[in-house]
């Protein structure tokens, strides 16, 4: 008779949360590699979450183009029940609108509800274009609210015309945004899979006195996972660092 | 870098490595299967450093050179040559039935009973035991670092690459969690003291599935750098510690820990108590030596015993000779002999075991050698006895109830009777009733 009879251990839940433009810039292969890109990243994420005794990791996922639509609209959910139905593009790109439903998600008394409690959400921010103007405003709005201000923010800038620095003032600096240009664009599922990954592995290993921002980290982990496609892929990293 | 299946490469002394498949992938690198010597074997290649490469190149090929120095250790082998500026190491491969022992605390894998966890726990401390005692550290003790087999407590100790002497600096600083309080104020570099911190966590963690630092402030603060140095390291504070209970155990932080703190025999409580006090936890020199462990976990194990109430069978810990509750049936251990060793009684009952740190100082090597195990002799009219068996190797000293002297051999049986006395190692111990 086996008495060794434990709880599962408590760990704090780690929000990966993904928000996608999907305005009509996004048309043809931009839109379809995320579609092929995201209908993976659930079976994926639950993969590498299974090793993680550190946190539980969960998924949130919003489109957004003329208004902000949650595919997990009913909370964060576990990786492996994470399903993506592909998404049509459609509208203008209301990059504000997105910020103000994180703004209103990202609370404990609608997403982030948990006994166990958070660790720093991870978003990881997708588009192509020149969003709309609104939202600075929107984004020092959402700066009030501590997990929005405080949370891990990357972004991958699709094609020639997405709005690098617009993404790296709203993920904080440029290192944190990936680019990648129109004539490698059929690396974007590549791309947001590795990133994924990355993000997934989050605070599972050994640290290095010389240690990054864990953000910076998840984006120098992503392009090590890129492998022969790393040259595709523009960051601003410091390149000595490496 | 990917290797291509039935590459060649070499180590530092020209001997070929054939590489076979990709097994594994980590944070620092991927893990192949390689034919070596004749012999299959496990390639650890690195595919970026985090600290200094040549640093680190130089302590792995000293630490070949050493070579293992017990065989828990996954230890390198061989150093290969350099290939596209990168490099790795041979190690043996992990072989079937081990578990990495963050499936264990995360309730993937199963011990069948607490026995073999607690042997898997006296493994680990007496690993470090040695490898501290030649000089060395580990510099990053955590969950991934450890391959038990939860059958029979086996345990496989990997990534030794950072073993390195006590207090070199190789730039590794641990994992988070894990780390020592203060390494995680940036006030030192891993090293032995540091290693016990972890340690301590770790076997916190294997015996009750809870972390000993996780409590009510690990509810209240977000996982956030800012929390986790308060938790860890400014604000490190034991969820059992008796002066402070601003960071208790909960039941949503600590519900293992609730369950079975409250069962477990006060001598372990106290280690704990010890290594996660105030004072050890700010100053690393009043940390229990590695031997302290050795020494609680070997009686701990000599104390789980088997409940006798007919339909209950429970595994239950000993906590005094004659005042144990098992906490299914609700009924008294009855205890009824036991052997009287220098320092406290160990229970006899089916099963117990009495190893040489037991019975007075001993070398770290040693410490696990069996002496005697209480075996179940089957008469030949069917009935059953409790025996006392020689399984220290050799020939064993022992006095009998009419004070003569006889010598029994290795595998040989003693009565389990009040008044016999063993010799062994210099030391004696005594059989004895309650009461």
């Amino acid at each position: 008779m086996s008495d060794v009879e434990f709880e599962p251990i408590a760990r704090k839940i780690l929000p990966v949360i993904f928000v996608i433009d999907n305005s009509g810039s996004m048309s043809g292969t931009k839109m379809d590699q995320v579609n092929k890109a995201m209908s993976e990243v659930g079976k994926l994420m639950a993969d590498v979450a299974e090793e993680n005794a550190d946190a539980a990791v969960k998924v949130g996922a919003m489109v957004f183009s003329d208004n902000a639509r949650w595919i997990t609209n009913s909370g964060l959910v576990d990786c492996e029940d994470f399903i993506w139905d592909p998404v049509q593009v459609e509208g203008g790109t209301y990059l504000n609108k997105a910020i103000d439903e994180l703004d209103k998600k990202l609370s404990r008394s609608a997403f982030l509800k948990s006994d166990t409690g958070f660790a720093v959400p991870i978003i990881i921010f997708m588009s192509d274009g020149q969003p709309f103007s609104g939202w600075k405003e929107a984004d020092a709005k959402a700066k009030h609210n501590n997990w929005y201000d405080m949370a891990r923010k990357i972004a991958i800038a699709i094609g020639d015309d997405a709005d690098k620095e617009c993404l790296a003032e709203l993920v904080g600096n440029d290192e944190l945004v990936i680019g990648i240009s129109d004539k490698d664009v059929e690396v974007l599922k590549k791309l947001i899979v590795a990133v994924t990954v990355s993000a997934t592995k989050i605070g599972t290993r050994t640290h290095s006195s010389e240690e990054k921002d864990p953000s910076t980290q998840i984006i120098k982990e992503t392009v090590e996972q890129l492998g022969n496609d790393a040259d595709k892929v523009e960051t601003s990293v410091d390149e000595d660092d490496w | 870098m990917a290797f291509e299946e039935n590459r060649i490469i070499k180590t530092t002394n020209g001997d070929p490595i054939r590489i076979g498949k990709l097994i594994g992938s980590g944070g620092q690198g991927d893990v192949y299967i390689v034919d070596f010597k004749g012999q299959k074997k496990a390639l650890k290649w690195y595919r970026k450093f985090a600290v200094d490469k040549d640093k680190f190149r130089k302590n792995l090929i000293e630490n070949v050179r050493r070579g293992r120095p017990d065989p828990a250790f996954l230890w390198p082998e061989a150093v290969t040559e350099e290939v596209d500026g990168s490099y790795g190491y041979i190690m043996d491969l992990r072989p079937e039935g081990y578990h990495e022992l963050s499936q264990i605390i995360l309730g993937k894998v199963n011990f069948p009973s607490f026995k073999p966890m607690v042997e898997a726990a006296i493994h680990i401390v007496n690993a470090f035991r040695i490898i501290h005692g030649i000089g060395y550290s580990y510099q990053d003790l955590n969950d991934g670092g450890f391959f038990v087999n939860p059958k029979n407590g086996d345990l496989l100790i990997c990534d030794c690459d950072n073993v390195s002497g006590n207090n070199t600096d190789l730039g590794i600083i641990g994992k988070p969690r894990y780390m020592a309080p203060e390494i995680v104020k940036g006030q030192a570099r891993p090293n032995l003291l540091t290693d016990r911190f972890s340690m301590a966590i770790i076997l916190f963690l294997l015996l009750l599935h809870t972390h000993p630092l996780e409590g009510q402030k690990w509810i209240d603060y977000p996982q956030e750098e800012r929390f986790t140095r308060k938790l860890y390291g400014e604000e490190a504070c034991f969820i059992f510690d008796p002066t402070d209970n601003s960071n208790q155990a909960t039941k949503i932080s600590s519900a293992n820990a609730l369950k079975y703190w409250p069962q477990l025999p006060q001598y372990l409580k106290d280690i704990f108590l010890k290594s996660f006090s105030k004072e050890a936890i700010s100053t690393p020199t009043k940390r229990p030596a590695d031997v302290e462990f050795v020494r609680v976990l070997t009686r701990f194990r000599s104390d789980i015993v088997t409940c006798l109430t007919p339909k209950c069978g429970h595994e239950l810990f000993i906590r005094g000779t004659n005042d144990t509750e098992c906490p299914y049936c609700k009924k008294t251990f009855d205890v009824r002999t036991i052997f009287r060793l220098a320092e406290y009684p160990v229970v006899a009952a089916k099963g117990s075991k009495i190893f040489r740190c037991q019975l007075g100082v001993c070398n770290a090597k040693d410490a696990l050698d069996p002496v005697v195990r209480v075996a179940q002799k089957t008469n030949p009219d069917g009935t059953v006895k409790l025996m006392i068996q020689n399984i220290s190797g050799g020939n064993l000293n022992c006095v009998d109830t009419k004070g003569q002297s006889r010598v029994v051999p290795h595998e040989g049986l003693i009565p389990l009777k009040k008044g016999i006395k063993i010799s062994a190692y210099g030391h004696d111990f005594m059989i004895d009733d309650i009461g």
